[in-house]
Parts: structure tokens; C-alpha cells; sequence
């Protein structure tokens, strides 16, 4: 006989923990939707030990103007389902404004990391939901006025009382008009109040740090009213929505909590066959492939369109695929639907390696954690061979109906953050770009064809107030390729560059993906007898290693020299623990060891010089790099 | 379907599903609250898809009741 789910769901706790407990909690609940399912993972997540590091303990509070108790199960189980150990407080029925001003209240005893406040537009607006219409005296900005006064008054009093996030759930219009058609038409109606109360519920908390609008009303919305509440009478005081809508609920306020738990997801991996376009490309070739402004290839279009909003927030995008590298390039060359091209993906797997070798490597070349992806596929195997040997990605079955995708990728709302940042909209084309040249970087026959695919222009200039942060911070920062690791301020290099015997050069590199910026640092001071141009400072972020960068800018120092009349070069190396990348670099350029260093003796450093006479010697600039000057020696200026 | 009211009734109730049996009623069980009785009632209406009258939730009190209740409605 099969064991229980219930027994096996038991079992499974009693032997793993974190994520894998996370995982089989998930499971359970997605396999069913038993109601008895969420009680028996509540219990469970209620008695787990503390101290699984794996789980976050989360401390909620809810203050609802109606018993919520009847929510807690949900809140608790979906919390395990999602990695966490959510503490939960149920204020007393009603007792919502109490609680929140009065600093002896239970609440604060509590130590909330976050509060739910759920009040009824009911509560707020008594006459208006009865009588469907506003007083014929009363102005829509009165009553909106009167609401968010009181909202403002809990607000103050909760930030002056606790750090904790408060999410204030807006409120939504009932089912039915009082007045039906005509509300509205004669004077204020209460869809119009109600729309109006969460414009301004919304602008006053937009700019208060760790408060926020739970987009109640949108999910009610989303589930329809008149299914959203139970419609039995006197269910409206115990439980007033309707119990098969509670796991909705619970996965709206954990968007927020997660988020707050910094459990947000940064990158969607997606299958390609019968997830990306409908069909099997292998199989079908392409002009089978379902995908299309028809049924049923607009479902895929639809999800393509789905992963390219989120693409567009920052989240990035890639590809697990089993298939043949080049059957893919040519569904996205020349399918004449598709709305993502290969530029989207920041990193593909495409291969018939399994799908977690993938997803691994996909999180290393990406340098995100494990824990930071999603991923869909449809095929239950390979969903199975993911959980099982990484249970911390998420994973999300792309559904047998295509058209329901959407909906399996956003409702969850595992990519929701409380800010997005403008780095978090430009990180994937900085991801795609650092991915893309790592790519090339395999697939190129030779490293000089590499180099030469890459398009590299290297402006080297004379430092000035915009660059000297930049090149203060990479003097600070850089440890690899650093040749002497002096460290310096900003006031220092700024003495430098008034100081006519030093030069001091940043060095910036474009591509072919993209401007990486000042990656470059060299400062040298002019000496006399014989006249000699001694490097102090040279260093390349560890970006642009490996791309012969570092010849191109001793070439250009060597100009630079001639034109200061200077005859010899001179460059020192100090070995660090982490500069081994750095330390061959006057050898292989035709210095010769002139000796050890007087002044740092004990740390094995070395002195390196290299002739000039005026017409030959020197450095020659890589045939693969556009050499862009800087203004000459001469006319230097500092700003 | 008993041994289904059962599991959800050691669910809701904190009970050993083995120790339910008729005589099993508000009156004798500890953890049987007006909470855990209305969610006991909101996951059978779930578990048998069935709709429950306030006035039969409240008259559900013991194991005896709560099969009979449901029983009748399927």
C-alpha cells in the first residue's frame, strides 16, 4: 500500500530540515488542496525547533476589525511552504486602534517584525456601505479626509512605537450598490469614495519608510467579491472570507514578508520545449512550434511576454534546456513570433546534462545564490530530479493548460521586492554583458580572434575631478592586478595632479557588450639624471584581466615618457598574497631587473627599467585595441 | 468517509484518530473550542464539498453528529 501523504509529508519532517522541510511542506500543500492539508503543516510549523538557520523566524502580528484567527492556519503553513517560521499575534476582535496607541499594548509586548492591519471599509465608513451613497452634505474630500486622518493618527502612533513593517490593507467597495446603477450618478457614490480613500491612502504612505499598502482590493478583485466572502450571515463576525480564499490571502501578505526577509527571487530559469513555445523543436522542427497571436500559441506568448516584464524590473532570465545548442539559435533567428531573443537570457544551459547541474551553474555564473532562483519547466521529472538534489530553488510546474502560466509565475509573487532600485532595472543588462563575453571568451577558436571579437577601445587620460573618486576607490579595492598595492585618498592623488613632475592616468575600456568604465589606474613621476618616468601605481580591476589591456598601457606610457624627454622607465613590483596575476608583467614586456627596491627590502620587491632612446624601443599598442590618446603632456589640465 | 472525520477531527482537535469514536463530544474533548470548531467545520465543507447552515455547525458537537450531519448531505 502507498503510504499516506499525510504520513509520508509527517515523515519527511521528522528527518530533514530547512529547505528541505520548506520543500516537503510545499509539496504537500500543492499535491491536494484538502483543507485539512493546511492544519496539519500549521501544527508542524508551529512546533519546529528553533534555530534551523535555513528558516527565517518572522514575528507577525494581525489586527484586523474582525476575528482573524481564522486566517492563522494558512498564514503559518504557506509561511513553512516558503521558508519561514512566521510567530503570529492576533489582536483582540476589533481592538486594532488600542493596540496600536496604547505602548503597553500586547502588540508591542510582542516585538512585531511586521503587523497586518486589515480594517473593513465597514468598520471605517458605517453609514456609507448602509446606505450606498455619500450624505448629500458630505464632499468626497471630507470622508476621504476623515479616513486617512484616522489612518494617520495609527500610522504616527506605530512608528513611534515600533520598527517593525506595517502593512495596511486598502479597502474595497461591496459587491453590490446600494443604489445599483445610480451610485454615483447624483453625488458621490461608493465605488468612487472607496477608489478615491486609496488613491490617498497610497500617496500618504508612499514616501514612509517600512509602511505599505497591501493591494487588497486587486486581489479581491482578482478572486471576484461575491466569491470572496462567505455568504452565510452569521459568518460575517467569526469568518468573513470565504475559507477556500485564504491560501490567496496568505500568499498576498507573504509577498511582503518575504520580501522583508530578504527572500526575494533575482532570476527565472525556464525550460524551452513546451514552456517557452509550444512543442518540441527537436522533434516538430520549427514551423510546428505553437507560438503565435492564435490559440494555442498565444498562451506562450503570453508567458514570453510575462518573463519580459520581469526582465524588465531586474529580474534576470535564463535558459535549462535539454536540447541542441543550435536548434534553439535558430528558433530565436528566425522564428518569426518570438518576443525574447537570446540577448534577454543572462546565462543558457543548453545541453542533456541533468537540469540541476544547470541550475548550478547557471548560479555560479551569475554569482547569485542558489536560493535566488525560480524555476519552470513542465516535465515532472526533471521538476523531481531539481527538488531532490536542490531542494533551496524554488520551483514552479509550468501547467498542463498553457494559458494558466501567467498566473503560476506572478501570483506566487516570488520576484515582489518593497523597492526597486534603478541598479535592480540595470542589473540584467550588466549580467548579459559579463555573461556574453564569457561565452565568447568558449566559443572563440583562439584567444587573439577572442580579443579582436571584442571591439576593445581603451581611452587612457590625465585624471580629472569627474574620474579622481573612481581612481582613489580602485587604488583602494583593487588586489589582483596591482603591481605596488599603495593605497590612496582622494586628496593625495588631487595634490598629485597639480604637481606638474606627476602624471596621473585613468584608463577606460569599451566593448563590443558595453562601456565597463575607469577600470584603469597608473600614476608616475618624472625624475631627473638620467631622466627617468618611475611608475608608482599600476593597476586593472579585475574585470578586464586577460585582455592585454596592461600592454596597451604601458605603451601609452612610454609615449609619454618621450614626449617628457624622460630615456628610461623605471617600475617596481611588491608581491602581495594577491597580486600573483600582476607580477610578470615588466618581465614579459622587455624590462630589465635593475635590483631590489632600497626602501622595501624585506617585502621581495623588485625594480624593473626599460630603455627609451627617441625613435626606438618602447611598447607597442596590441593590434586588437583601439588606442584612444589623451591630451597631451603639455597642455594638461586638471579639470 | 469515517475514517476521513476522523483525521480532520485529530487535526482540528489535537486528538489520536484511534481514540475517536461515537462517544467522543464537545463535552469530553479539551481542545474542542468555539475556534477550532468553526475551522473544524469550514475544512469539512471543504474536505466533502458540502455547505454547512450555521444552526447544523452549531449542532455538531460530537463525532456521532458531525457523521450523521454529513452523512445526510452527500
Amino acid at each position: 500500500m502507498r503510504p499516506d501523504p499525510r504520513q509520508r509529508f509527517l515523515e519527511s519532517l521528522r528527518n530533514q530540515q530547512g529547505h528541505a522541510t520548506r520543500q516537503a511542506a510545499l509539496t504537500y500543500l500543492q499535491e491536494s488542496p484538502e483543507a485539512g492539508r493546511w492544519r496539519v503543516v500549521a501544527n508542524a510549523a508551529r512546533t519546529l525547533a528553533e534555530g534551523d538557520l535555513e528558516l527565517k523566524t518572522l514575528r507577525v502580528a494581525i489586527l484586523a476589525s474582525f476575528s482573524s484567527e481564522f486566517m492563522q492556519d494558512t498564514l503559518q503553513a504557506l509561511g513553512l511552504a516558503h521558508g519561514m517560521r512566521i510567530l503570529l499575534y492576533s489582536g483582540g476582535f476589533a481592538q486594532y486602534a488600542a493596540e496600536i496607541l496604547d505602548p503597553a499594548s500586547g502588540l508591542y509586548a510582542f516585538r512585531p517584525d511586521a503587523v497586518i492591519l486589515a480594517i473593513e471599509g465597514e468598520r471605517l465608513l458605517p453609514e456609507l456601505y448602509r446606505e450606498g451613497q455619500a450624505r448629500p452634505d458630505a464632499r468626497l474630500e471630507s470622508l476621504t479626509g476623515e479616513v486617512l486622518g484616522e489612518f494617520d493618527t495609527l500610522i504616527q502612533s506605530f512608528r513611534q512605537h515600533s520598527e517593525g513593517l506595517l502593512l495596511i490593507h486598502d479597502l474595497i467597495p461591496p459587491a453590490f450598490r446600494a443604489l445599483g446603477i445610480l451610485d454615483g450618478r447624483h453625488a458621490p457614490g461608493i465605488a468612487e469614495v472607496i477608489t478615491g480613500i486609496n488613491a490617498a491612502l497610497l500617496a500618504r504612505t508612499r514616501q514612509e519608510r517600512g509602511v505599505h499598502v497591501v493591494d487588497y482590493s486587486g486581489l479581491v478583485l482578482r478572486a471576484g467579491t461575491e466569491a470572496w466572502f462567505d455568504r452565510r450571515p452569521a459568518m460575517r463576525a467569526k469568518a468573513p472570507i470565504h475559507a477556500p480564499m485564504l491560501p490567496r490571502l496568505a500568499g498576498e501578505y507573504l509577498k511582503y514578508l518575504r520580501a522583508a526577509c530578504g527572500l526575494t527571487r533575482k532570476c527565472l530559469v525556464t525550460d524551452l520545449d513546451n514552456t517557452l513555445w509550444g512543442g518540441v523543436i527537436g522533434e516538430d522542427g520549427l514551423e510546428e512550434l505553437r507560438l503565435g497571436p492564435d490559440h494555442p500559441g498565444n498562451a506562450y506568448l503570453a508567458y514570453q511576454r510575462t518573463l519580459l516584464q520581469l526582465h524588465s524590473r531586474g529580474i534576470l532570465l535564463a535558459i535549462a534546456s535539454k536540447n541542441n545548442p543550435e536548434d534553439v539559435e535558430a528558433v530565436f533567428a528566425n522564428h518569426p513570433a518570438m518576443l525574447l531573443q537570446l540577448r534577454h537570457f543572462a546565462c543558457r544551459q543548453i545541453h542533456w546534462q541533468p537540469k540541476s547541474r544547470s541550475l548550478l551553474a547557471i548560479a555560479r555564473e551569475l554569482d547569485i545564490a542558489l536560493e535566488h532562483l525560480v524555476f519552470v519547466d513542465d516535465n515532472p521529472a526533471e521538476l523531481a530530479e531539481v527538488r531532490a538534489a536542490l531542494p533551496m530553488v524554488t520551483v514552479i510546474p509550468f501547467p498542463a493548460r498553457p494559458e494558466e502560466a501567467v498566473a503560476a509565475i506572478l501570483e506566487p509573487g516570488w520576484f515582489d521586492a518593497l523597492v526597486l532600485s534603478s541598479e535592480d532595472r540595470h542589473r540584467t543588462a550588466l549580467y548579459a554583458q559579463k555573461a556574453q563575453a564569457e561565452a565568447l571568451k568558449a566559443t572563440s577558436h583562439s584567444l587573439e580572434s577572442y580579443l579582436t571579437s571584442l571591439e576593445m577601445v581603451v581611452e587612457i587620460a590625465l585624471a580629472t575631478s569627474a574620474t579622481l573618486a573612481r581612481i582613489a576607490q580602485l587604488t583602494q579595492k583593487t588586489n589582483q592586478f596591482n603591481l605596488t598595492t599603495f593605497r590612496h585618498s582622494e586628496e593625495e592623488i588631487a595634490r598629485r595632479m597639480e604637481d606638474p613632475s606627476w602624471l596621473v592616468l585613468s584608463v577606460r575600456v569599451t566593448d563590443r557588450f558595453g562601456d565597463n568604465g575607469v577600470v584603469g589606474v597608473m600614476m608616475a613621476r618624472l625624475s631627473p639624471d638620467p631622466a627617468t618616468l618611475e611608475v608608482e601605481t599600476f593597476l586593472l580591476s579585475c574585470r578586464v584581466i586577460g585582455r592585454t589591456i596592461e600592454t596597451a598601457m604601458l605603451a601609452e606610457l612610454c609615449l609619454h615618457a618621450r614626449r617628457r624627454g624622460a630615456t628610461r622607465l623605471l617600475g617596481r613590483i611588491i608581491p602581495t598574497a594577491k597580486n600573483l596575476p600582476a607580477r610578470q608583467l615588466y618581465q614579459e614586456h622587455g624590462f630589465h631587473r635593475c635590483g631590489p627596491t632600497p626602501i622595501d627590502p624585506s617585502r621581495d620587491a623588485s625594480l624593473w627599467e626599460l630603455h627609451l632612446t627617441p625613435h626606438q624601443g618602447g611598447i607597442a599598442t596590441p593590434p586588437w585595441i583601439t588606442l584612444t590618446e589623451c591630451r597631451p603632456w603639455n597642455c594638461r589640465s586638471n579639470n | 468517509m469515517e475514517l476521513q472525520i476522523k483525521q480532520l477531527m485529530a487535526d482540528f482537535l489535537n486528538l489520536d484518530p484511534e481514540r475517536i469514536d461515537d462517544s467522543t463530544a464537545i463535552e469530553n474533548v479539551a481542545g474542542w473550542d468555539s475556534f477550532n470548531h468553526l475551522n473544524l467545520c469550514l475544512a469539512l465543507e471543504q474536505e466533502f464539498s458540502v455547505t454547512l447552515d450555521v444552526a447544523e455547525m452549531e449542532a455538531m458537537t460530537s463525532y456521532y453528529d458531525i457523521l450523521q450531519t454529513i452523512q445526510a448531505k452527500l
